[in-house]
């Protein structure tokens, strides 16, 4: 766990050590007020649901080139040499990386706080609808930068890794598009793996264990590929 | 210390190392010796546990590198060919970033980092950005991310590599001095440079090992033949002729010729052996002799000697 956590620490301060970090995250406050402005001034309504459907957006384009460097720069510079020959697991190395960048994560959710607080300045927000908007926008976060930091592992070059983790995250955000095209349990199933089927719900103030346990394994799951993937890579 | 058995490691097709065998005692140093993608990075890889061979097993310090990996990562300490470098963080900081991830306790990281600073010569730019410095320094703080943790063996892949003249010599010293505590491995493709530093050599080609002994025996054994190369003012031929009329002498070259003086490549039992004849021979002469040195063996030349092509 300590050297989890100091992996970590030396992932998030080369996050800030670079622009990368402050140019993302003005854009990604610039775009999601934009959007608070114009949805609180038309819509005059003290909810954030079709805010918070607008900030996936961003995420759905800032994930790719968060998770971009993580191993891909490492391998690039060959400090992937010395993590590969120091005492640690591969699973120690992932969740370093995991780690860091989900606290960079929620850095750029904090500074959206700010809408909360206008809200509840202006109107009567209803706390649990915003509470679950956020747990909602936390999953899908988490399952993002899970699936962007494995294929980060596949590449040394950043671009591939983020061409490649935003072509994965639309696919699977518009998986449920095909569902009448298909039909039957074929469609069903198609539906049931695409993201935006099980993050709507949490718009509307359920918190069902059933979508956050859908997140839950989606992060999981591109955790342990890169895991393996950073086993496997010894071979080739 | 050290033991490999025969390692072969396949890219596809491509055989990088060739059945290899080796071993090393502990406190010794041992030189890899070989021309550019000899194998040698490759061998390197497979005892840090960067990547497993294909077939053969190695071992280093009784665990072996493809079961016990994580045994064996403790115990070693590696610079790779390029020194693995984070260039936002300073010296300090990064000596201490490998501290915390190569199992040395927190309480004893700054005594170590103290340490490593003062053995790689890094005291003075301690707080400086390691993507600040230049490549000599750089390749410094490599070596000191491999020392830190006070590992039992040490692998040392190209260390002078990028080194002014200077450096070079502190690196050598600095290498000399890590045998005997420490179980030492470093790689290079200068003959020179693993003569002065390591206790026996292993030559490697073509992922194969060519010869393995001491570099005293090596050169013996290599340079039967001595060869000399003098710079002589004088008609070419008529010098060619009355320097191998020479005692001792066993055959002479031209290598060059400019408008006034030849280079000649002098076959010799040794320079002690022909210098007093040759010095009276040029004076009987009249013929000046602009320079004269032994004509360094290059690796080249050793390998054409040991694989008797």
């Amino acid at each position: 766990m300590r050297k989890i956590l100091l992996l970590a620490q030396r992932e998030l301060a080369s996050y800030f050590a670079s622009p990368i970090a402050y140019i993302l995250g003005a854009v990604f406050f610039l775009i999601s007020s934009h959007f608070f402005y114009v949805i609180l001034s038309r819509a005059s309504d003290s909810s954030m649901r079709m805010v918070f459907s607008n900030i996936m957006v961003v995420l759905l384009f800032i994930a790719p080139l968060l998770t971009m460097k993580l191993f891909a720069e490492e391998k690039k510079i060959g400090t992937m040499e010395l993590l590969r020959t120091s005492p640690l697991t591969s699973w120690q190395i992932v969740l370093g990386k995991y780690l860091a960048v989900m606290g960079v994560f929620l850095a750029l959710l904090a500074t959206t706080l700010v809408y909360v607080v206008i809200l509840y300045w202006v109107g009567k927000p209803e706390f649990g609808i915003l509470f679950s908007g956020y747990i909602g926008l936390f999953l899908v976060g988490s399952a993002w930068l899970a699936a962007g930091l494995y294929t980060s592992s596949l590449t040394e070059n950043q671009i591939i890794s983020a061409v490649l983790a935003f072509v994965l995250l639309l696919l699977l955000w518009v998986l449920n598009w095909v569902e009448g095209l298909v039909g039957g349990w074929l469609g069903r199933v198609i539906s049931e793996i695409s993201i935006l089927a099980h993050y709507s719900g949490f718009e509307k103030g359920i918190v069902d264990t059933a979508h956050v346990a859908y997140f839950l394994l989606f992060t999981f799951l591109f955790l342990f590929l890169s895991a393996r993937h950073l086993e496997a890579e010894r071979w080739s | 210390m050290i033991e490999a058995k025969n390692i072969t490691k396949r890219y596809g097709d491509k055989e990088a190392v060739k059945d290899l065998s080796f071993r090393v005692e502990r406190g010794e140093v041992l030189g890899l010796l070989g021309p550019n993608g000899a194998g040698k990075t490759t061998m390197m890889r497979i005892l840090t546990c960067y990547m497993p061979a294909s077939s053969g097993s190695a071992s280093i310090a009784g665990f072996d590198v493809f079961e016990q990996p994580l045994e064996v990562k403790k115990r070693i300490g590696y610079l790779p060919e390029i020194p693995p470098l984070y260039k936002e963080l300073t010296v300090e900081g990064y000596l201490k970033f490998v501290c915390g991830i190569k199992d040395v306790p927190a309480k004893s990281t700054l005594k170590q980092v103290d340490a490593a600073c003062a053995k790689a010569g890094l005291t003075d730019v301690r707080k400086r950005l390691v993507g600040n410095l230049s490549k000599g320094f750089r390749q410094r703080v490599g070596v000191a991310q491999a020392l830190i943790h006070e590992p039992e063996v040490l692998i040392l892949d190209e260390p002078t590599i990028g080194l002014d003249p200077r450096q070079i010599i502190e690196m050598r010293g600095l290498i000399k001095g890590l045998g005997g505590e420490h179980t030492v491995i470093i790689s290079s493709h200068i003959l020179q440079e693993v003569s002065a530093t390591c206790g026996r050599v292993v030559i490697i080609n073509e992922g194969q090992k060519v010869a393995e002994d001491t570099p005293a025996e090596l050169a013996r054994h290599v340079a039967g033949d001595q060869r000399m190369l003098a710079r002589i003012k004088g008609p070419a031929g008529k010098v060619q002729k009355k320097l191998g009329a020479i005692k001792g002498v066993n055959g002479v070259e031209l290598m060059e010729q400019d408008e006034k003086t030849v280079v000649f490549s002098i076959n010799c039992s040794g320079v002690e052996v022909i210098a007093d004849q040759l010095v009276s021979t040029l004076k009987a002469n009249k013929w000046s002799l602009y320079e004269l040195k032994p004509a360094s063996l290059s690796l080249e030349d050793v390998f054409l000697k040991l694989t008797g092509k």
